[in-house]
Order: structure tokens, then sequence, then C-alpha cells
């Protein structure tokens, strides 16, 4: 049976840890019991701590160096490394590490350049493609608008025309070529209430680029009377609204001459067409 | 205990509540204090330099990671330091159990060099201890080594001396009886 003296005799050895582990749970299970035997154990454990003093060697002045590093920089144990550095190991990696962020910054900044220059070249194209369908539109737009114009001049003429139609007193004179001239007819809606006429020709070959188609009044007292001049299209349709006078007295007749580019105050050119208004 | 005792007790105790303030200079203070001694320890030990400056920086972290594991009331600071250093290394040496030991020999030469931030009072224990050590028998310094440096068990040491078990527990029972004789007046020291 382990008496206390027995445990006393073997504080020490616990203290020092050389005790088998038999004899260390007898030694844990007195010192559970009996509470002044860890005052004593106290004092054989510190008398352990003192042997560390025993060994003399010094500790490098980097192991401080180290020991503040990492508590500065607060690095698990693991992180810490296994073997004596001296200066130029740290050094050289702080300079690695430099170089690397540097040299990571010039590469990032090439690659962004890159990107860049590419991305410029991208919206220059796009612009140049956007310009491109900006001037077919632009060129379609023109076109549409040349329609429009072109639509709505022929539908001012048609209202124009309606417009002269829908009178009263509406008088229509017929014009046929004459006997020297190529075939040709015409016709002549006139509205005396509005002083205003219509005049179609169908069959006119065209003339010179100095010779024009002049449309004249034959009236009772004035004879002839300029009406209007007219350009008939490739299809030798000829149209042109005229004004009818109002002091010439009755309209005996129309007629149409060839005369030279702007016209003439009195016919002098041959005569195409020719038709009575009675 | 004497007025440098008690200025050394109080100035301990200023300096774990340094560190529980996380107050870096306390633990530079206490490294100074008892760096080498560690490393020392740890190099007697492992008998490698490069493990000695891993397990004196690893005890000192444990320090300022745990410090509030720290009870004035069971022992001293530099116990608990030393007691740290010596298992990590002891631990250290038995994980490559392979490796030729030399640390049961008494130390062939002693380098007597110290850090100049080491107090007077801690040169005086090295010197009484070292003294206290001498003292011993050789056969009771070889088996205080082996359990001290090696952490073998008394059955080990009796296998490695190719002595009697009983022999070898009285061999080490007498040396700390001696060692407790002589340096008694350390022991209520910090």
């Amino acid at each position: 049976m382990t008496t206390r003296d027995d445990i006393r005799d073997d504080l020490p050895l616990y203290a020092l840890g050389t005790l088998e582990a038999e004899e260390r749970a007898a030694v844990e299970q007195a010192l559970a019991e009996d509470p002044s035997l860890a005052a004593e154990l106290r004092e054989w454990s510190e008398l352990v701590g003192l042997l560390a003093l025993d060994a003399p060697d010094a500790a490098p002045p980097e192991v401080r160096d180290r020991l503040v590093a990492r508590v500065r920089s607060d690095q698990p144990a693991d992180k810490v490394a296994r073997r004596r550095l001296g200066w130029h190991v740290p050094l050289a990696a702080a300079a690695a590490l430099l170089l690397s962020i540097l040299a990571y910054r010039e590469i990032g900044f090439r690659a962004e350049r890159t990107r860049n220059v590419q991305t410029l070249a991208a919206l220059q194209k796009a612009l140049t493609a956007r310009e491109s369908e900006l001037a077919t539109a632009n060129a379609s737009l023109a076109t549409v608008e040349r329609d429009a114009a072109s639509l709505r001049a022929a539908l001012a003429a048609a209202e124009e025309s309606l417009s002269v139609v829908q009178q009263r007193g509406l008088t229509l004179v017929s014009l046929k070529e004459t006997k020297d001239s190529p075939p040709a007819q015409g016709h002549i809606l006139l509205s005396p209430p509005t002083g205003r006429a219509l005049f179609y020709a169908f069959g006119l070959p065209k003339v010179p680029d100095d010779k024009v188609y002049e449309l004249w009044w034959i009236t009772e007292k004035d004879g002839p009377v300029r009406a209007a001049i007219f350009h008939p299209d490739e299809h030798g349709l000829g149209r042109v609204e005229a004004a009818v006078p109002e002091s010439a007295g009755a309209i005996q007749a129309a007629a149409v001459t060839v005369e030279v580019a702007g016209g003439v105050d009195k016919p002098q050119g041959p005569m195409v067409l020719l038709g009575n208004a009675s | 205990m004497s007025r440098a005792a008690i200025t050394n007790v109080l100035d301990t105790d200023h300096l774990v509540a340094a560190l529980r303030a996380r107050d870096e200079r306390a633990l530079t203070q206490l490294y100074d204090r008892y760096g080498s001694a560690i490393y020392g320890l740890a190099l007697r030990v492992t008998g490698d330099a490069g493990a000695a400056e891993e397990i004196s920086i690893d005890t000192f972290w444990q320090l300022w990671q745990h410090v509030d594991r720290f009870d004035g009331t069971q022992g001293s600071l530099q116990n608990w330091l030393f007691t740290i250093a010596r298992s990590r290394a002891i631990d250290r040496v038995r994980a490559r159990i392979a490796r030729k030991r030399t640390t049961a020999e008494d130390p062939t030469e002693v380098n007597e060099v110290r850090r100049p931030e080491e107090t007077a009072e801690l040169v005086e224990r090295r010197r009484l201890v070292r003294d206290a050590m001498s003292s011993l028998s050789a056969d009771q310094r070889t088996a205080l080594n082996l359990a001290y440096y090696e952490g073998l068990s008394h059955s080990q040491i009796a296998e490695r001396l190719q002595e009697p078990l009983g022999t070898v527990k009285t061999r080490i029972r007498q040396a700390m009886i001696a060692l407790r004789r002589t340096l008694g007046p350390l022991l209520s020291m910090p």
C-alpha cells in the first residue's frame, strides 16, 4: 500500500516527469485528496524549472527579432520559418515581394492598356459601321423625302385639279395636232367663275433644251394672250395650270406653240395643238 | 524574501499585467530576461540550433497568446516558461527518435556568453544552479540529465544506463534533494 511518505518521496520525481503511469496516477490521486501536497509539489516543480539555467547557450539576436516580427504580424506558429534565416533572406524576400508587386502592376497596366486599345478599336469599328448605316439611312431618308415631296406636289396638283373640276360652269376645250405636227392631243378644263384653267397634253414630243411649249388663249379682243409654258415628261404628258384673262374678252380658242426657252409675249413658233372653245 | 526578489515579483506581476493588455514591450522584456535560458534549454535538449530558435519563439508566442492561462499562485512565470520550452523540446526529440542523442552527457564546453539584457540576478541564479549541478555525483547528474533533458522515465533511464530501476530512482531522488538543499533560497523567487 502506498503511504503518504511514499507519495512525498515521489513528488520530486513526479515534478521531474520520470514516474511511470501507475505511479503518476497514485500521486495525482493523493494530490486531489491532500491539498497540502500541492504546495510541496509546487516547490519541486520550481526546482525542476531552475535546471533550465544549467544550459548556458545564449540565443542568437535574430531570435528576438523573429519573435517581435511574429507578434507584430500576429502570424500562427507554423507560418514562421523553421530555419535560421539571417537578414539577407527576409530582405531578399521583401525585395522579391516588391518586385512581384511591381511586375504584377506592370503586367496589370499592360493588360489594361491592351484591353483599352482593343476596346477603342472595337468602338471605332462600331462607330464606322454606325456612320455608314447613318449615311445609308440619310440617303434613304433623302429619297423618301424626295418621294414625299413629289407625292405632296402631286397631291397638291391633284387637289388643285380637283378644286377646279369641282366648280360649277366648267368648260372643256379639246385640242388636236395641226396639219404639219406629229400626232398629239390635249384638253383644257376652264372654270370661269374662279378664273382658273387646267391644261393636259398627250403625245407631245420633247423639244430641245432651248425650246419650250407655250399655251395661248385666243381671245375676242386681244387675240393671242400668253397663258403658260410647260415641258412634257418622257411619256409625252404635259400639264400646266393657267389663269383665265379677265379683260381680254371671251376666249374663242386655245393653242400650243413651240417657242424659245422662257417663252414669248406673242406666238412666233410653229403651232402644234389647236382647239376651239365654242 | 529578499528586496531584489520582492522587486522581481512586483516587476513580473507588472509585466504579466502588461502582457494581458497586449503590450509588446512586456513580452520583449521577458524575452530579454528568459530568452537565452530557454534557448539554451531547447538547444541542450534538441541539439539543433534551428529547433532551439523555433522552440524559443514558440514558447514566448505561447505566453503572448495564452497569458491568461498563467496563474501566479500555481508557480512562477519563469517555471511556466521553462516547462513549456522543455516540454516542446522533448516532444521534438521524441518525434525524431532515430536521431543520435548526445544530451545525456555533461556539456563538454560551456558557452558563457549571455545577453547583456539578462539581469545580474538571473546571471547569479545561473551560477548557483551550475554550481549545484556540479556538486552532484556524475551518476546523479547523468540520471538527472536523462530525465530532465530527454524526458525519459525511470525504466527508460535504467535501460539506457543498464542499471537497476531502484538504483536509478534513488539516484534521481537524492540528486533532487541535494539540489533543493542547495538552491532552496531561489525557490521563493519568481
